[in-house]
C-alpha cells in the first residue's frame, strides 16, 4: 500500500502512479492523501484503494487499514518464506505440487523435481495455504492446479509434473468434490 | 524456524515531511499486519523502493 500526498510532492503524482503500474510486478494500492477534496476524481480514475484529507482522522486510518486487510484477504499473496535458523528459503507457492506430512515435518515437492523439508506439520501449513491448497489426506495437501485424474475407486489422485500418485481418504472426501466440481467447470467433459 | 501466521502488508509513504508518517504509523502500529517499509518525497528513492518489495509470507 501506497500513501500518496497528490499536493505537489512529485512533480506529477499520477504519472508516477502509472509509471509504477508498468514495471511493479505486484499491483500496489494507493491512497491519496490531500489538504483538499479537488484531485478525488482523478484518483478515483487511477483506481486509488480511498482518498483521506488533513488532517488525517485516525478513525478514517482504522478504516482504511480494515479495508485493505478485507481486499488483500481475497488476494493472497504467492510467495512462501521457509526460514530455518539463518537460512530463508523464498517458494512460489505456484511451483508447488503437494505437500507431504514426514513426522514433524513436511516434504514439499516442487514442479522441477525438488523435494524440501520445512521443520514444520502439515498442519501449520494448512491454514496457511492459498485457497487452491487442498488437505485431501492426513499426509496430503495437493495443489488444485495440478490435479489432471481423480481415481474415486482407487481413492487416489494423479498430478501433473511428477510421478506421484497422491491417495485420498473418506474424512476429507468434500475437498475432493470440491476439485472435481471446480476442474469440471473448467473443462469439457466426456463422460462414458 | 519461527512462524508468524499473518500475512505481512508493507506500506509506504510518499510525502515531504515526517509528520504524516509519524500519524500513520501512529494507528497502523495497532495492526500487526502492517509494516512501515519507508518514506521519501523523491520520485526515485520512492520509485526504487516499492518496485523491490515483494510480498512474503513468513514462517
Amino acid at each position: 500500500m501506497v500513501f500518496l500526498n497528490v499536493d505537489n510532492v512529485l512533480d506529477n503524482a499520477f504519472h508516477f502512479v502509472n509509471e509504477l503500474k508498468t514495471y511493479a510486478e505486484i499491483l500496489r494500492d494507493f491512497v491519496a492523501v490531500s489538504a483538499t477534496k479537488e484531485k478525488a476524481y482523478e484518483a478515483l480514475k487511477h483506481d486509488f484503494l480511498d482518498y483521506l484529507t488533513l488532517p488525517l482522522a485516525e478513525l478514517d486510518l482504522r478504516k482504511l487499514a480494515l479495508k485493505f486487510k478485507k481486499k488483500r484477504s481475497n488476494t493472497l499473496n504467492r510467495t512462501l518464506c521457509l526460514k530455518s535458523y539463518q537460512d530463508y528459503r523464498y517458494l512460489n507457492t505456484d511451483e508447488i505440487v503437494f505437500l507431504k506430512a514426514d513426522n514433524n515435518t513436511t516434504d514439499f515437492y516442487i514442479n522441477d523435481g525438488t523435494v524440501i523439508s520445512a521443520y514444520k506439520t502439515l498442519k501449520t501449513f494448512e491454514e496457511v495455504m492459498p485457497k487452491n491448497f487442498f488437505r485431501i489426506h492426513k499426509s496430503y495437501i495437493v495443489n488444485q492446479n495440478y490435479v489432471c485424474r481423480i481415481n474415486y475407486s482407487k481413492s487416489k489422485c494423479t498430478v501433473d509434473q511428477t510421478p506421484h500418485k497422491i491417495p485420498f481418504t473418506k474424512t476429507y472426501i468434500d475437498n475432493i468434490d470440491f476439485i472435481k466440481n471446480s476442474l469440471s467447470d473448467l473443462f469439457i467433459s466426456s463422460s462414458n | 524456524m519461527t512462524l508468524k501466521k499473518t500475512i505481512l502488508n508493507s506500506y509506504y509513504i510518499i510525502d515531504n515531511s515526517n509528520k504524516l508518517f509519524s500519524s500513520i504509523n501512529n494507528v497502523l502500529e495497532d495492526f500487526p499486519v502492517f509494516n512501515a517499509i519507508g518514506h521519501s518525497s523523491c520520485y526515485n528513492d520512492a520509485m526504487n523502493t516499492i518496485l523491490k518489495r515483494k510480498p512474503i509470507w513468513f514462517f
